[in-house]
Protein backbone atom coordinates (compact mmCIF):
# COMPACT_ATOMS: atom_id res chain seq x y z
CA UNK A 1 0.00 0.00 0.00
CA UNK A 2 1.76 2.95 -1.60
CA UNK A 3 1.41 6.32 0.79
CA UNK A 4 -0.31 4.58 4.00
CA UNK A 5 -2.70 6.28 6.13
CA UNK A 6 -0.88 9.62 6.16
CA UNK A 7 -2.94 11.17 2.98
CA UNK A 8 -6.08 11.26 5.04
CA UNK A 9 -4.95 13.59 8.08
CA UNK A 10 -3.11 15.64 5.38
CA UNK A 11 -5.65 16.67 3.34
CA UNK A 12 -8.39 16.93 6.16
CA UNK A 13 -6.04 19.33 8.02
CA UNK A 14 -4.99 21.41 4.53
CA UNK A 15 -9.14 21.52 3.88
CA UNK A 16 -10.00 22.91 7.22
CA UNK A 17 -7.24 25.68 7.11
CA UNK A 18 -8.11 26.29 3.27
CA UNK A 19 -11.89 27.04 4.50
CA UNK A 20 -10.70 29.14 7.46
CA UNK A 21 -8.29 31.03 5.37
CA UNK A 22 -11.08 31.42 2.71
CA UNK A 23 -13.87 32.92 5.56
CA UNK A 24 -11.05 35.84 6.05
CA UNK A 25 -10.33 36.57 3.15
CA UNK A 26 -12.40 39.14 0.36
CA UNK A 27 -13.10 42.75 0.06
CA UNK A 28 -13.39 43.09 3.84
CA UNK A 29 -10.45 41.00 5.43
CA UNK A 30 -11.36 39.37 8.54
CA UNK A 31 -8.49 37.72 11.08
CA UNK A 32 -8.38 34.17 11.44
CA UNK A 33 -9.07 34.27 15.23
CA UNK A 34 -12.16 35.94 15.02
CA UNK A 35 -13.13 33.84 11.98
CA UNK A 36 -13.05 30.88 14.27
CA UNK A 37 -14.43 33.12 17.14
CA UNK A 38 -17.39 33.24 14.71
CA UNK A 39 -18.11 29.82 13.71
CA UNK A 40 -17.32 28.61 17.18
CA UNK A 41 -20.17 30.54 18.37
CA UNK A 42 -22.78 29.60 15.55
CA UNK A 43 -21.84 26.25 17.22
CA UNK A 44 -23.32 26.93 20.78
CA UNK A 45 -19.68 28.42 22.02
CA UNK A 46 -20.66 31.62 24.26
CA UNK A 47 -17.96 34.05 22.45
CA UNK A 48 -18.91 38.01 21.69
CA UNK A 49 -18.76 38.45 17.85
CA UNK A 50 -19.82 42.03 16.32
CA UNK A 51 -22.70 42.14 13.96
CA UNK A 52 -21.13 42.61 11.16
CA UNK A 53 -18.87 39.69 11.36
CA UNK A 54 -20.81 37.28 11.71
CA UNK A 55 -22.85 38.59 8.48
CA UNK A 56 -19.94 38.46 6.22
CA UNK A 57 -18.35 35.26 7.55
CA UNK A 58 -21.59 33.10 7.96
CA UNK A 59 -24.11 34.53 6.22
CA UNK A 60 -21.98 35.18 2.93
CA UNK A 61 -18.66 33.69 2.87
CA UNK A 62 -19.37 30.58 4.73
CA UNK A 63 -22.33 29.17 2.33
CA UNK A 64 -20.14 29.64 -0.59
CA UNK A 65 -17.05 27.70 1.05
CA UNK A 66 -19.24 24.70 1.99
CA UNK A 67 -20.28 25.18 -1.24
CA UNK A 68 -17.30 25.05 -3.37
CA UNK A 69 -16.02 22.34 -1.32
CA UNK A 70 -19.04 20.07 -1.82
CA UNK A 71 -18.98 20.84 -5.57
CA UNK A 72 -15.67 20.28 -5.80
CA UNK A 73 -15.80 16.70 -3.80
CA UNK A 74 -19.03 15.89 -6.00
CA UNK A 75 -16.57 16.47 -9.03
CA UNK A 76 -13.70 14.89 -8.35
CA UNK A 77 -15.68 11.69 -7.25
CA UNK A 78 -17.73 11.82 -10.53
CA UNK A 79 -14.53 11.74 -12.25
CA UNK A 80 -12.95 9.11 -10.93
CA UNK A 81 -15.82 6.73 -10.81
CA UNK A 82 -16.09 7.85 -14.70
CA UNK A 83 -12.54 6.90 -15.28
CA UNK A 84 -12.73 3.29 -13.66
CA UNK A 85 -16.29 2.60 -14.95
CA UNK A 86 -15.36 3.45 -18.89
CA UNK A 87 -11.63 2.84 -18.51
CA UNK A 88 -11.09 5.88 -20.11
CA UNK A 89 -8.42 8.51 -18.89
CA UNK A 90 -9.91 11.02 -20.56
CA UNK A 91 -13.24 10.91 -19.15
CA UNK A 92 -14.76 13.44 -16.82
CA UNK A 93 -18.06 14.35 -15.08
CA UNK A 94 -19.86 16.22 -18.19
CA UNK A 95 -18.65 13.29 -20.01
CA UNK A 96 -22.42 12.01 -20.24
CA UNK A 97 -23.57 15.38 -22.41
CA UNK A 98 -24.01 17.00 -19.30
CA UNK A 99 -22.07 20.49 -19.25
CA UNK A 100 -23.38 21.02 -22.94
CA UNK A 101 -27.30 19.82 -22.19
CA UNK A 102 -27.09 22.42 -19.15
CA UNK A 103 -25.66 25.60 -21.42
CA UNK A 104 -28.20 24.72 -23.54
CA UNK A 105 -30.46 25.00 -20.52
CA UNK A 106 -29.08 28.33 -19.25
CA UNK A 107 -29.09 29.80 -22.35
CA UNK A 108 -32.25 29.19 -22.96
CA UNK A 109 -33.04 30.89 -20.05
CA UNK A 110 -30.70 33.81 -19.76
CA UNK A 111 -31.15 34.71 -23.26
CA UNK A 112 -34.81 33.66 -24.23
CA UNK A 113 -36.69 33.84 -21.00
CA UNK A 114 -38.27 30.78 -21.10
CA UNK A 115 -41.29 30.21 -18.90
CA UNK A 116 -43.38 27.33 -18.25
CA UNK A 117 -47.23 27.43 -18.43
CA UNK A 118 -48.44 27.37 -14.27
CA UNK A 119 -44.88 28.06 -13.03
CA UNK A 120 -43.56 31.76 -14.72
CA UNK A 121 -40.17 32.55 -15.35
CA UNK A 122 -38.02 29.45 -15.17
CA UNK A 123 -34.34 29.96 -13.26
CA UNK A 124 -31.11 29.73 -14.61
CA UNK A 125 -30.44 26.46 -12.10
CA UNK A 126 -33.64 25.06 -13.29
CA UNK A 127 -33.27 25.40 -16.88
CA UNK A 128 -29.33 24.12 -16.33
CA UNK A 129 -30.45 20.97 -14.77
CA UNK A 130 -33.65 20.46 -17.07
CA UNK A 131 -30.95 20.58 -19.72
CA UNK A 132 -28.67 18.35 -18.16
CA UNK A 133 -31.14 15.70 -17.72
CA UNK A 134 -32.41 16.34 -21.28
CA UNK A 135 -29.45 15.47 -22.92
CA UNK A 136 -28.26 12.70 -20.32
CA UNK A 137 -31.26 10.52 -21.69
CA UNK A 138 -30.46 11.79 -25.50
CA UNK A 139 -26.87 10.20 -24.60
CA UNK A 140 -28.27 6.88 -22.94
CA UNK A 141 -30.61 6.37 -25.56
CA UNK A 142 -28.32 6.87 -28.31
CA UNK A 143 -25.50 4.82 -26.29
CA UNK A 144 -27.53 1.79 -25.00
CA UNK A 145 -27.91 -1.16 -27.20
CA UNK A 146 -31.09 -3.68 -27.70
CA UNK A 147 -30.09 -5.90 -25.29
CA UNK A 148 -29.78 -2.95 -22.92
CA UNK A 149 -25.54 -3.38 -22.84
CA UNK A 150 -23.91 0.17 -22.30
CA UNK A 151 -20.58 0.12 -23.81
CA UNK A 152 -18.09 2.24 -22.68
CA UNK A 153 -16.62 3.44 -26.22
CA UNK A 154 -20.38 4.03 -27.28
CA UNK A 155 -21.24 6.08 -24.27
CA UNK A 156 -17.86 8.15 -24.78
CA UNK A 157 -18.58 9.09 -28.41
CA UNK A 158 -22.44 9.41 -27.86
CA UNK A 159 -21.42 12.14 -25.46
CA UNK A 160 -19.33 14.00 -27.26
CA UNK A 161 -22.28 14.23 -30.67
CA UNK A 162 -24.47 15.37 -27.78
CA UNK A 163 -22.15 17.71 -27.01
CA UNK A 164 -21.66 18.91 -30.39
CA UNK A 165 -25.13 19.60 -31.06
CA UNK A 166 -25.57 21.07 -27.65
CA UNK A 167 -22.65 23.89 -28.46
CA UNK A 168 -23.91 24.58 -32.04
CA UNK A 169 -27.02 25.25 -30.55
CA UNK A 170 -25.75 27.65 -27.50
CA UNK A 171 -23.61 29.71 -29.70
CA UNK A 172 -26.52 29.81 -32.84
CA UNK A 173 -28.77 31.50 -30.01
CA UNK A 174 -25.88 33.92 -28.41
CA UNK A 175 -25.16 34.88 -31.96
CA UNK A 176 -28.45 35.97 -33.40
CA UNK A 177 -29.63 37.23 -30.16
CA UNK A 178 -27.54 40.12 -30.69
CA UNK A 179 -27.37 40.96 -27.24
CA UNK A 180 -23.98 41.87 -26.11
CA UNK A 181 -25.01 41.25 -22.60
CA UNK A 182 -26.20 38.39 -22.93
CA UNK A 183 -23.17 36.62 -24.57
CA UNK A 184 -21.10 38.02 -21.62
CA UNK A 185 -23.77 36.66 -18.84
CA UNK A 186 -23.47 32.99 -20.66
CA UNK A 187 -19.86 33.18 -20.93
CA UNK A 188 -19.42 33.66 -17.32
CA UNK A 189 -22.00 30.81 -16.66
CA UNK A 190 -20.51 28.54 -18.72
CA UNK A 191 -16.97 29.19 -16.95
CA UNK A 192 -18.55 28.63 -13.94
CA UNK A 193 -18.96 30.34 -10.41
CA UNK A 194 -19.61 29.94 -6.94
CA UNK A 195 -20.88 33.78 -6.25
CA UNK A 196 -24.34 32.59 -6.23
CA UNK A 197 -24.53 29.97 -3.50
CA UNK A 198 -26.27 30.88 -0.58
CA UNK A 199 -27.14 28.66 2.43
CA UNK A 200 -30.31 26.88 0.77
CA UNK A 201 -27.54 26.22 -2.34
CA UNK A 202 -24.71 25.26 -0.02
CA UNK A 203 -27.28 22.91 2.16
CA UNK A 204 -28.35 21.10 -1.02
CA UNK A 205 -24.92 20.88 -2.46
CA UNK A 206 -23.78 19.04 0.64
CA UNK A 207 -26.67 16.83 0.53
CA UNK A 208 -26.54 15.96 -2.95
CA UNK A 209 -22.34 15.08 -2.24
CA UNK A 210 -23.30 13.39 0.72
CA UNK A 211 -25.81 10.76 -0.39
CA UNK A 212 -23.57 9.94 -3.65
CA UNK A 213 -20.37 9.70 -1.63
CA UNK A 214 -22.30 6.70 0.25
CA UNK A 215 -24.15 5.55 -2.54
CA UNK A 216 -20.91 5.16 -4.73
CA UNK A 217 -18.76 3.50 -1.57
CA UNK A 218 -20.87 -0.14 -2.03
CA UNK A 219 -19.68 0.00 -5.23
CA UNK A 220 -15.40 0.08 -4.19
CA UNK A 221 -14.48 -3.56 -4.85
CA UNK A 222 -17.28 -3.41 -8.13
CA UNK A 223 -15.04 -0.70 -9.42
CA UNK A 224 -11.79 -2.05 -8.58
CA UNK A 225 -13.06 -5.22 -10.43
CA UNK A 226 -12.80 -3.52 -13.59
CA UNK A 227 -9.17 -2.77 -13.58
CA UNK A 228 -8.89 -5.13 -16.77
CA UNK A 229 -11.89 -4.84 -18.42
CA UNK A 230 -15.48 -6.04 -17.87
CA UNK A 231 -15.39 -9.88 -18.61
CA UNK A 232 -12.81 -9.71 -15.68
CA UNK A 233 -15.12 -7.71 -13.33
CA UNK A 234 -18.00 -10.01 -14.81
CA UNK A 235 -15.87 -13.45 -13.57
CA UNK A 236 -14.73 -11.63 -10.41
CA UNK A 237 -18.91 -11.36 -9.57
CA UNK A 238 -19.79 -7.65 -10.99
CA UNK A 239 -23.15 -7.13 -12.13
CA UNK A 240 -21.56 -5.48 -15.38
CA UNK A 241 -24.76 -4.09 -16.53
CA UNK A 242 -26.76 -3.25 -14.00
CA UNK A 243 -22.82 -1.65 -12.20
CA UNK A 244 -22.76 0.79 -15.29
CA UNK A 245 -26.16 1.67 -15.37
CA UNK A 246 -26.18 2.77 -11.43
CA UNK A 247 -23.01 4.78 -11.57
CA UNK A 248 -23.59 6.63 -14.58
CA UNK A 249 -27.00 7.41 -13.49
CA UNK A 250 -25.56 8.65 -10.28
CA UNK A 251 -22.63 9.67 -11.58
CA UNK A 252 -25.02 12.14 -13.70
CA UNK A 253 -27.39 13.70 -11.56
CA UNK A 254 -25.05 14.66 -9.52
CA UNK A 255 -23.30 16.29 -12.01
CA UNK A 256 -26.75 18.37 -13.34
CA UNK A 257 -27.39 18.84 -9.59
CA UNK A 258 -23.87 20.42 -9.48
CA UNK A 259 -24.01 22.40 -12.37
CA UNK A 260 -27.20 23.49 -12.02
CA UNK A 261 -25.99 25.99 -8.94
CA UNK A 262 -22.52 26.58 -9.88
CA UNK A 263 -22.73 25.76 -13.83
CA UNK A 264 -19.55 23.75 -15.44
CA UNK A 265 -15.98 23.90 -13.42
CA UNK A 266 -13.52 22.19 -15.46
CA UNK A 267 -10.54 20.62 -14.88
CA UNK A 268 -11.37 19.16 -11.27
CA UNK A 269 -13.36 16.13 -12.22
CA UNK A 270 -10.87 15.45 -14.81
CA UNK A 271 -7.25 15.67 -13.20
CA UNK A 272 -7.78 15.51 -9.38
CA UNK A 273 -8.33 11.88 -9.40
CA UNK A 274 -4.98 11.17 -11.87
CA UNK A 275 -3.29 12.84 -8.86
CA UNK A 276 -4.49 11.00 -6.24
CA UNK A 277 -3.87 7.71 -8.16
CA UNK A 278 -0.15 8.73 -9.14
CA UNK A 279 0.59 9.64 -4.93
CA UNK A 280 -1.90 7.09 -3.58
CA UNK A 281 -2.47 4.24 -6.01
CA UNK A 282 -5.36 3.14 -7.78
CA UNK A 283 -7.16 1.40 -5.40
CA UNK A 284 -10.86 3.08 -4.86
CA UNK A 285 -11.52 2.18 -1.40
CA UNK A 286 -8.68 4.69 -0.64
CA UNK A 287 -9.24 6.64 -4.54
CA UNK A 288 -12.91 8.10 -4.14
CA UNK A 289 -12.28 9.59 -0.70
CA UNK A 290 -9.19 10.80 -1.40
CA UNK A 291 -10.11 12.50 -4.54
CA UNK A 292 -13.15 13.60 -2.64
CA UNK A 293 -10.97 15.37 -0.16
CA UNK A 294 -8.37 16.72 -2.69
CA UNK A 295 -11.14 18.07 -5.18
CA UNK A 296 -12.66 19.95 -2.35
CA UNK A 297 -9.30 21.44 -1.29
CA UNK A 298 -8.52 22.53 -4.97
CA UNK A 299 -12.04 23.70 -5.46
CA UNK A 300 -11.81 26.53 -1.80
CA UNK A 301 -8.58 27.73 -2.21
CA UNK A 302 -9.78 28.29 -6.64
CA UNK A 303 -12.86 30.00 -5.09
CA UNK A 304 -10.97 32.14 -2.66
CA UNK A 305 -8.44 33.34 -5.71
CA UNK A 306 -11.00 33.83 -7.77
CA UNK A 307 -13.19 36.61 -5.62
CA UNK A 308 -9.88 37.66 -4.39
CA UNK A 309 -6.89 38.33 -6.76
CA UNK A 310 -8.56 41.32 -8.30
CA UNK A 311 -10.17 43.85 -7.00
CA UNK A 312 -13.80 44.22 -7.45
CA UNK A 313 -14.16 41.26 -10.10
CA UNK A 314 -13.91 37.97 -10.30
CA UNK A 315 -11.88 35.35 -12.32
CA UNK A 316 -14.58 32.47 -13.66
CA UNK A 317 -13.22 29.69 -11.22
CA UNK A 318 -12.47 27.41 -14.57
CA UNK A 319 -9.49 29.60 -15.50
CA UNK A 320 -8.36 29.63 -12.22
CA UNK A 321 -8.87 25.72 -11.68
CA UNK A 322 -6.86 24.70 -14.75
CA UNK A 323 -4.19 27.21 -13.43
CA UNK A 324 -3.53 25.57 -9.88
CA UNK A 325 -4.13 22.01 -11.43
CA UNK A 326 -2.24 21.68 -14.52
CA UNK A 327 1.39 22.68 -13.59
CA UNK A 328 0.56 20.34 -10.44
CA UNK A 329 -0.47 17.76 -12.66
CA UNK A 330 2.35 18.53 -15.42
CA UNK A 331 5.24 17.61 -12.71
CA UNK A 332 3.42 14.75 -11.07
CA UNK A 333 3.67 13.00 -14.45
CA UNK A 334 6.96 13.86 -15.61
CA UNK A 335 7.45 12.37 -11.54
CA UNK A 336 5.83 9.36 -13.11
CA UNK A 337 7.49 9.13 -16.27
CA UNK A 338 11.33 8.94 -14.99
CA UNK A 339 10.46 6.04 -12.35
CA UNK A 340 8.95 3.91 -15.16
CA UNK B 1 -16.80 -30.20 -9.58
CA UNK B 2 -18.15 -31.19 -12.98
CA UNK B 3 -18.87 -28.61 -16.25
CA UNK B 4 -21.26 -29.56 -18.92
CA UNK B 5 -22.26 -27.86 -21.90
CA UNK B 6 -25.46 -29.87 -23.64
CA UNK B 7 -26.31 -28.58 -27.15
CA UNK B 8 -25.55 -24.78 -26.47
CA UNK B 9 -25.56 -22.61 -29.42
CA UNK B 10 -24.27 -19.08 -29.28
CA UNK B 11 -25.36 -16.21 -31.59
CA UNK B 12 -22.88 -13.32 -31.32
CA UNK B 13 -23.36 -10.39 -33.75
CA UNK B 14 -25.48 -12.56 -36.51
CA UNK B 15 -22.48 -14.93 -36.44
CA UNK B 16 -23.25 -18.88 -34.98
CA UNK B 17 -19.97 -19.03 -33.16
CA UNK B 18 -20.81 -22.07 -30.84
CA UNK B 19 -23.45 -24.54 -33.00
CA UNK B 20 -25.42 -27.56 -30.86
CA UNK B 21 -21.88 -27.87 -28.22
CA UNK B 22 -22.28 -31.03 -25.75
CA UNK B 23 -19.31 -31.48 -23.81
CA UNK B 24 -18.54 -33.20 -20.48
CA UNK B 25 -15.93 -31.71 -18.01
CA UNK B 26 -15.60 -34.26 -15.67
CA UNK B 27 -14.64 -33.64 -11.91
CA UNK B 28 -10.81 -32.96 -11.07
CA UNK B 29 -9.89 -33.87 -14.64
CA UNK B 30 -8.01 -31.35 -17.12
CA UNK B 31 -9.68 -30.87 -20.18
CA UNK B 32 -7.71 -29.60 -23.12
CA UNK B 33 -10.07 -27.25 -25.28
CA UNK B 34 -8.24 -27.47 -29.01
CA UNK B 35 -9.14 -26.28 -32.39
CA UNK B 36 -7.87 -23.98 -34.79
CA UNK B 37 -8.17 -19.98 -34.38
CA UNK B 38 -11.89 -18.81 -34.20
CA UNK B 39 -13.12 -22.46 -33.99
CA UNK B 40 -14.92 -21.21 -30.76
CA UNK B 41 -12.73 -22.17 -28.22
CA UNK B 42 -12.78 -18.28 -26.51
CA UNK B 43 -16.64 -18.26 -27.10
CA UNK B 44 -17.32 -21.29 -24.90
CA UNK B 45 -14.90 -20.24 -22.03
CA UNK B 46 -16.79 -17.40 -21.94
CA UNK B 47 -20.18 -19.17 -21.63
CA UNK B 48 -18.50 -21.86 -19.50
CA UNK B 49 -17.36 -19.01 -17.06
CA UNK B 50 -20.99 -17.88 -17.12
CA UNK B 51 -20.50 -14.87 -18.59
CA UNK B 52 -22.52 -14.95 -21.55
CA UNK B 53 -25.71 -16.53 -21.83
CA UNK B 54 -26.02 -19.30 -24.85
CA UNK B 55 -28.87 -18.51 -26.86
CA UNK B 56 -30.23 -22.25 -26.90
CA UNK B 57 -28.73 -24.67 -24.57
CA UNK B 58 -27.55 -24.82 -21.20
CA UNK B 59 -24.39 -24.86 -19.30
CA UNK B 60 -24.40 -26.97 -15.85
CA UNK B 61 -21.78 -26.39 -12.56
CA UNK B 62 -22.39 -29.50 -10.94
CA UNK B 63 -26.14 -29.86 -10.87
CA UNK B 64 -27.07 -26.60 -11.32
CA UNK B 65 -27.12 -24.52 -14.36
CA UNK B 66 -24.31 -21.23 -14.51
CA UNK B 67 -26.96 -18.91 -15.30
CA UNK B 68 -28.83 -19.07 -12.58
CA UNK B 69 -26.10 -18.48 -9.93
CA UNK B 70 -26.04 -15.31 -8.45
CA UNK B 71 -22.97 -13.51 -10.08
CA UNK B 72 -20.85 -13.70 -6.45
CA UNK B 73 -21.81 -17.42 -5.84
CA UNK B 74 -20.56 -18.21 -9.35
CA UNK B 75 -17.31 -16.11 -9.07
CA UNK B 76 -16.62 -18.36 -5.81
CA UNK B 77 -17.03 -21.09 -8.14
CA UNK B 78 -15.36 -20.46 -11.46
CA UNK B 79 -12.19 -18.71 -12.23
CA UNK B 80 -10.74 -17.34 -15.38
CA UNK B 81 -7.93 -16.55 -17.15
CA UNK B 82 -8.43 -14.72 -19.97
CA UNK B 83 -5.97 -14.10 -22.93
CA UNK B 84 -3.82 -10.94 -22.94
CA UNK B 85 -4.94 -8.83 -19.49
CA UNK B 86 -4.68 -5.66 -19.89
CA UNK B 87 -4.85 -2.33 -17.83
CA UNK B 88 -3.60 1.06 -17.64
CA UNK B 89 -3.79 1.33 -13.59
CA UNK B 90 -0.49 1.47 -11.89
CA UNK B 91 -1.64 -1.88 -9.98
CA UNK B 92 1.24 -3.78 -8.21
CA UNK B 93 1.30 -7.52 -8.71
CA UNK B 94 -0.49 -8.37 -5.30
CA UNK B 95 -3.00 -6.48 -5.56
CA UNK B 96 -3.78 -7.76 -9.17
CA UNK B 97 -3.63 -10.63 -6.93
CA UNK B 98 -6.16 -9.34 -4.17
CA UNK B 99 -8.53 -8.54 -6.57
CA UNK B 100 -9.32 -12.00 -6.49
CA UNK B 101 -10.84 -12.09 -3.25
CA UNK B 102 -13.51 -9.43 -4.52
CA UNK B 103 -16.30 -11.94 -4.77
CA UNK B 104 -15.47 -13.01 -0.94
CA UNK B 105 -15.44 -9.15 0.21
CA UNK B 106 -18.31 -7.51 1.95
CA UNK B 107 -20.02 -4.51 -0.28
CA UNK B 108 -18.60 -1.90 1.95
CA UNK B 109 -15.26 -1.25 2.70
CA UNK B 110 -13.16 -1.39 5.86
CA UNK B 111 -14.05 -5.08 6.81
CA UNK B 112 -10.87 -7.02 6.32
CA UNK B 113 -11.18 -10.23 4.43
CA UNK B 114 -10.91 -13.35 7.15
CA UNK B 115 -8.55 -15.34 4.48
CA UNK B 116 -6.38 -12.75 3.53
CA UNK B 117 -3.35 -15.74 3.23
CA UNK B 118 -5.24 -16.53 0.14
CA UNK B 119 -3.38 -13.97 -1.53
CA UNK B 120 -0.16 -15.44 0.05
CA UNK B 121 -0.61 -19.10 -0.92
CA UNK B 122 -2.15 -18.16 -4.23
CA UNK B 123 0.84 -16.21 -4.97
CA UNK B 124 3.68 -18.90 -3.82
CA UNK B 125 1.26 -21.42 -5.64
CA UNK B 126 1.98 -18.86 -8.84
CA UNK B 127 5.69 -18.65 -7.85
CA UNK B 128 5.10 -15.02 -8.26
CA UNK B 129 6.04 -13.80 -4.55
CA UNK B 130 9.15 -12.03 -5.32
CA UNK B 131 7.00 -9.80 -7.59
CA UNK B 132 4.90 -8.37 -5.12
CA UNK B 133 5.74 -4.67 -5.39
CA UNK B 134 6.26 -4.79 -8.73
CA UNK B 135 4.22 -2.72 -10.95
CA UNK B 136 2.33 -4.48 -13.36
CA UNK B 137 3.24 -2.42 -16.28
CA UNK B 138 6.74 -3.22 -15.36
CA UNK B 139 5.95 -7.02 -15.83
CA UNK B 140 7.13 -9.34 -18.66
CA UNK B 141 4.47 -11.23 -20.39
CA UNK B 142 5.05 -14.21 -19.11
CA UNK B 143 5.00 -13.06 -15.22
CA UNK B 144 1.52 -11.42 -16.32
CA UNK B 145 0.29 -14.17 -16.82
CA UNK B 146 1.95 -15.70 -13.66
CA UNK B 147 0.05 -13.33 -11.45
CA UNK B 148 -3.16 -13.71 -13.10
CA UNK B 149 -2.87 -17.20 -12.74
CA UNK B 150 -2.22 -16.47 -8.56
CA UNK B 151 -5.62 -13.86 -9.03
CA UNK B 152 -7.48 -16.99 -10.43
CA UNK B 153 -6.10 -19.05 -7.56
CA UNK B 154 -7.53 -16.49 -4.96
CA UNK B 155 -10.83 -17.24 -6.26
CA UNK B 156 -10.04 -20.32 -4.44
CA UNK B 157 -12.32 -21.37 -7.85
CA UNK B 158 -13.88 -24.97 -8.04
CA UNK B 159 -13.61 -25.01 -11.69
CA UNK B 160 -10.45 -23.31 -13.37
CA UNK B 161 -11.03 -21.75 -17.44
CA UNK B 162 -7.87 -21.03 -18.85
CA UNK B 163 -8.13 -18.83 -21.91
CA UNK B 164 -4.04 -19.77 -23.81
CA UNK B 165 -2.91 -19.97 -20.18
CA UNK B 166 0.78 -20.34 -21.36
CA UNK B 167 1.02 -17.64 -24.51
CA UNK B 168 3.69 -15.08 -23.37
CA UNK B 169 5.55 -17.92 -21.73
CA UNK B 170 9.19 -19.68 -22.37
CA UNK B 171 9.15 -23.83 -22.43
CA UNK B 172 10.05 -24.16 -18.59
CA UNK B 173 7.30 -21.91 -17.59
CA UNK B 174 4.53 -22.84 -19.74
CA UNK B 175 5.46 -26.86 -18.21
CA UNK B 176 5.93 -25.18 -14.54
CA UNK B 177 2.37 -23.93 -15.17
CA UNK B 178 0.54 -26.62 -16.24
CA UNK B 179 1.98 -29.17 -14.03
CA UNK B 180 1.31 -26.34 -10.84
CA UNK B 181 -2.53 -26.45 -12.40
CA UNK B 182 -2.45 -30.41 -12.59
CA UNK B 183 -1.11 -30.80 -9.43
CA UNK B 184 -4.11 -28.35 -8.02
CA UNK B 185 -6.47 -30.97 -8.53
CA UNK B 186 -8.74 -28.37 -9.73
CA UNK B 187 -11.43 -29.10 -12.40
CA UNK B 188 -9.69 -27.21 -15.00
CA UNK B 189 -10.79 -26.52 -18.74
CA UNK B 190 -8.25 -25.41 -21.15
CA UNK B 191 -8.19 -23.50 -24.35
CA UNK B 192 -4.17 -24.32 -26.09
CA UNK B 193 -2.68 -24.47 -28.67
CA UNK B 194 0.36 -26.61 -28.72
CA UNK B 195 -1.16 -30.21 -29.38
CA UNK B 196 2.17 -32.01 -27.57
CA UNK B 197 1.34 -29.97 -24.34
CA UNK B 198 -2.24 -30.66 -24.45
CA UNK B 199 -1.44 -34.08 -25.18
CA UNK B 200 1.02 -33.63 -21.96
CA UNK B 201 -1.21 -32.76 -19.29
CA UNK B 202 -4.50 -33.12 -19.84
CA UNK B 203 -6.43 -36.02 -19.24
CA UNK B 204 -9.06 -35.77 -21.79
CA UNK B 205 -9.96 -33.19 -24.65
CA UNK B 206 -12.51 -31.50 -26.75
CA UNK B 207 -11.79 -30.69 -30.33
CA UNK B 208 -13.89 -27.86 -31.79
CA UNK B 209 -14.14 -26.69 -35.65
CA UNK B 210 -15.96 -23.52 -36.78
CA UNK B 211 -17.85 -23.94 -33.40
CA UNK B 212 -19.07 -27.76 -33.85
CA UNK B 213 -17.29 -30.43 -31.59
CA UNK B 214 -15.20 -32.31 -33.97
CA UNK B 215 -13.91 -35.23 -31.63
CA UNK B 216 -13.72 -35.08 -28.24
CA UNK B 217 -12.64 -38.25 -24.96
CA UNK B 218 -9.45 -38.95 -23.23
CA UNK B 219 -6.60 -37.95 -25.34
CA UNK B 220 -5.76 -41.27 -26.98
CA UNK B 221 -8.59 -42.17 -28.36
CA UNK B 222 -9.16 -38.53 -29.51
CA UNK B 223 -5.90 -37.34 -30.98
CA UNK B 224 -4.63 -38.94 -34.15
CA UNK B 225 -3.47 -38.21 -37.42
CA UNK B 226 -6.77 -38.24 -39.42
CA UNK B 227 -7.96 -35.49 -36.68
CA UNK B 228 -5.11 -33.51 -37.07
CA UNK B 229 -5.72 -33.75 -40.74
CA UNK B 230 -9.24 -33.13 -40.76
CA UNK B 231 -9.48 -30.33 -38.35
CA UNK B 232 -6.19 -28.33 -38.82
CA UNK B 233 -5.73 -29.59 -42.38
CA UNK B 234 -1.90 -30.58 -41.37
CA UNK B 235 0.01 -33.85 -41.77
CA UNK B 236 1.13 -35.48 -38.58
CA UNK B 237 2.32 -38.57 -36.56
CA UNK B 238 0.53 -39.28 -33.32
CA UNK B 239 2.18 -41.78 -31.45
CA UNK B 240 3.25 -42.59 -27.99
CA UNK B 241 6.71 -41.86 -27.45
CA UNK B 242 8.86 -44.64 -25.93
CA UNK B 243 10.75 -42.50 -23.54
CA UNK B 244 8.86 -39.79 -22.89
CA UNK B 245 5.33 -42.35 -22.19
CA UNK B 246 3.05 -40.15 -24.04
CA UNK B 247 1.50 -39.32 -26.75
CA UNK B 248 3.55 -37.19 -29.04
CA UNK B 249 2.68 -34.92 -32.13
CA UNK B 250 5.28 -34.50 -34.99
CA UNK B 251 3.88 -32.75 -37.61
CA UNK B 252 5.28 -32.72 -41.70
CA UNK B 253 3.84 -29.98 -43.81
Amino acid sequence: MRAGWAPYPLLALALAAAMLLALGVGSVRIDPTVVAEVVARRFGAGLDVSVFDDRIVWQLRMPRVLGAAATGAGLALCGAVLQSLTRNDLAEPYLLGISGGAAVGAVSVLVLGVSVAGVGAVGVGAGAFAGALGALVLVLGLAAGRTGALPPARVVLAGAAVGQICAAYTSFIVIMSGDHDAARRVLNWTLGSLAGVRWTGAVTLLAIVAVAFVLIMAYTSALDAFAFGESAAGSLGVNVRATRWTLLLVTALVTAGLVSFTGAIGFVGLVVPHLVRLVCGPTHRRLLPLSALAGAFLLVVADTLARSLVDGQEIPIGVLTAVVGAPVFAWLLRREGRST
Amino acid sequence: MRVGAQDVTWIRGGQTVLDSVTAEMPEGAVTGLIGPNGSGKTSLLLLLAGLHRPAHGRVLLGEREVATLPARERARLVALLEQQAATSLPLTARQVVELGRIPYRGRWPGAADPAASVVDEAMAAAHVQELAERGWNTLSGGERQRVQLARSLAQQPSVLLLDEPTNHLDLGHQLDLLRTVRRLGVTTVAALHDLDLAAAYCDRLVVLDEGRVAASGPVEEVLDSGLVARVYGVTAEVERHRSAGRVTVVWHR
